[in-house]
């Protein structure tokens, strides 16, 4: 439900969607296009472009209903449907470093039973609403720095979600029914 | 008492004509070293006038346009050369309206590399209009492994 003023929103809105077109070549570069803006839905993909052929690993709705006084929703969706997905194709994953000074990794996707996979960062509408954050309120982050603008949700996608892939990795079960022997003609007796 | 007298006149001539002599000398000395000076500054002045010549010719740069990309909003800057990256992205965060956070929570990457603020930007040999990404560090540290976990 919408309680902000519509025009507040529409407004905020239109001025993220012009930031991201004005650096919409920088961006695509990056593998991230913008497949369809219409308020309060921004549509972006996220390529890997560093492998042949890329990948898309996530298409992500961005939806500003009552920005900015509620933050953000960051919701994984297909890339041709647009249909929200149940799971997240990927994780989005940042090293920490645990007590034994180890690195582990931390996937940011998170994902109550049953609900659908969020962005478990601050900023994001998902993460302010849920019940374990609500010490952490969005007011507290909302206008420091930029948190939780579609550039900073873009930038944190692409940080954990894009530029440490490196490869395809490709399990194989293979099962040899019968080995055979080749001969050469040329060297059958005759 | 008169051949004392002579003798007086006598030897005052002869210092006269030495310190005449002296002065000549001091004089052709001076003279000397005003023709020298003279020449001296007639050199600076080629010197300064070829200087001038050289930089009109081959202007020094003393100042690179970067793009800086703060939360996908692109910032103009024109930074010294001679500035750290640091003070460039200071300037960068004002002009954005995005300064209301201390620079250690802001990351400046070249591509996917991440570069070091009191690195001078003469030393990065960046290209005119060069894109540079300026990314908040939000939920680094141990916060975000905590409420990662809680999320769970």
């Amino acid at each position: 439900m919408q309680i902000v003023d519509p025009l507040v929103s529409r407004s905020k809105f239109g001025e993220s969607v012009e930031r991201f077109i004005q650096v919409e070549k920088v961006q695509r570069v990056r593998g991230i296009s913008l497949l369809k803006a219409e308020f309060p839905d921004i549509y972006l993909q996220f390529a890997a472009p560093q492998l042949t052929p890329p990948p898309i690993m996530f298409t992500i709705c961005f939806n500003f209903d009552n920005y900015d006084l509620e933050p953000i929703s960051v919701r994984f969706v297909h890339p041709f449907t647009l249909q929200p997905l149940p799971q997240s194709p990927f994780g989005m994953v940042r090293a920490v470093a645990n007590a034994f000074g180890v690195k582990e990794m931390m996937n940011l996707i998170q994902q109550d039973p049953g609900g659908p996979p969020f962005l478990c960062i601050p900023g994001t509408r998902e993460y302010h609403r849920h019940p374990a954050h609500t010490g952490d309120d969005w007011l507290l982050h909302r206008n420091k720095g930029g948190e939780g603008t579609l550039g900073f949700l873009v930038d944190k996608i692409y940080e954990f979600g894009v530029s440490a892939v490196a490869g395809y990795q490709v399990t194989i079960q293979a099962q040899i029914p019968a080995v055979g022997i080749a001969l050469d003609i040329n060297k059958v007796p005759t | 008492m008169e051949n004392k007298q002579q003798e007086n006149e006598g030897g005052f001539n002869q210092e006269l004509s030495e310190l005449k002599k002296e002065i000549e000398l001091e004089k052709q000395r001076l003279q000397h070293i005003e023709e020298e000076e003279m020449l001296e500054k007639q050199e600076i002045q080629r010197l300064d006038e070829r200087v001038q010549k050289l930089e009109h010719e081959h202007p020094r740069e003393k100042e690179v346009k970067l793009i800086f990309i703060v939360n996908t909003q692109p910032v103009e800057i024109e930074a010294h050369f001679d500035w750290k990256l640091e003070e460039a992205v200071k300037l960068a965060l004002k002009k954005s309206g995005n300064d209301n956070r201390p620079i250690g929570d802001w990351t400046v990457k070249r591509g996917d590399t991440v570069l070091d603020l009191a690195t001078r930007i003469r030393d990065y040999h960046f290209k005119e209009c060069e894109e540079l990404y300026v990314s908040l560090d939000a939920g680094h540290g141990g916060d975000l492994v905590k409420n990662s976990l809680l999320c769970r």
